[in-house]
């Protein structure tokens, strides 16, 4: 193994981001995601505004959406589930 | 167990944003007791061994005791319970902008290295002699580009990272600098040796911690 496979890349970082969150990643990972923010203020500012929007998001209800958000976004999923497949 | 714990300004635990309760006087801080599983990712409170610290170094260092179940991980070590002994004053802004301009200026010494064996003496040379950080800034992203300029990967990711090395020392962010620093190490010794040699990097940061701020192994 190489010293670089042994270092998270920011990239590799915003992949795992949702596990990491979750808390499914694995002993190892974890520590290295956690030493990658440890050291790089970019990646700790993404993770944090990932957890404020989580934290925003999870507030809202279907009752605080407005008819016509509820609409559009009805709308917008239901255009996604008939487009044809790549 | 006795080990140290890595705190952001006002006692707050990086990434978990819990705060610790310092010590008052000659007492010792409260007790934290949390009640899950002892791996990462759960709720454990974690805190690192001397040779730990490079990879995690903050804006505080304090001495910590751990409760008796402790589990043990490559570069940290988990508790379910711990608290505070006493801050290490010695680690401040001034130590730690002491700490990151050692740190790269090893870095600038790796990259001259890799830049005369590609060839650019006059780079190298220039590396070396920079008188401050700033000047090893400018001095390193001019050898990265004369070197990607001649087409030598290594040489112009060894005068980058000299070059980062600078800037983040400048600010001063030590968990940067040394994690530069272990790459550069890395590839000045060459891929065969890069492992070994990223690990003898590390092992020379926590030294100097260890002599600068009076440290014990932990």
């Amino acid at each position: 193994m190489t010293l670089a496979a042994n270092d998270l890349t920011c990239q590799e970082l915003v992949e795992l981001v949702t596990e990491y969150l979750e808390g499914s990643l694995p002993a190892e990972a974890r520590i290295e995601f956690d030493e990658h923010l440890a050291m790089c203020d970019g990646c700790a500012n993404y993770l944090d505004q990932m957890r404020r929007t989580i934290e925003i998001a999870g507030k809202l209800t279907e009752a605080s959406i407005s008819p016509q958000a509820q609409e559009s976004l009805l709308g917008a999923f239901r255009g996604w589930k008939s487009r044809p497949q790549p | 167990m006795i080990a140290y714990k890595v705190l952001r300004d006002g006692a707050i635990e990086p990434f978990s944003e819990r705060r610790w309760p310092a010590p008052e006087g000659a007492s010792p801080g409260e007790w934290l007791a949390v009640t899950g599983q002892l791996r990462p990712g759960d709720d454990a409170l974690p805190a690192f061994r001397l040779r730990d610290l490079p990879y995690w170094i903050n804006h505080e260092l304090w001495v910590a005791e751990l409760g008796d179940e402790v589990a043990e991980f490559d570069r940290l070590v988990l508790a379910r319970r711990a608290r505070l002994l006493r801050r290490v004053d010695a680690w401040d802004r001034r130590t730690a902008l002491a700490f990151s301009e050692a740190c790269a200026q090893r870095v600038r010494d790796y990259a001259a290295g890799v830049l005369r064996g590609a060839g650019l003496s006059d780079e190298a040379n220039a590396l070396e002699r920079a008188p401050s950080l700033e000047a090893q800034r400018d001095a390193g992203i001019a050898a990265s580009e004369a070197a990607t300029a001649a087409g030598l990967a290594d040489a112009a990711t060894a005068a980058g990272y000299a070059a980062d090395a600078a800037v983040f020392g400048l600010e001063p962010q030590p968990a940067t600098v040394t994690f530069i620093g272990a790459h550069a190490a890395a590839i000045a010794a060459g891929e065969a040796r890069a492992v070994e040699a990223s690990h003898a990097e590390r092992a020379w940061q926590a030294g100097w911690l260890k002599e600068r701020l009076g440290l014990e192994d932990a």
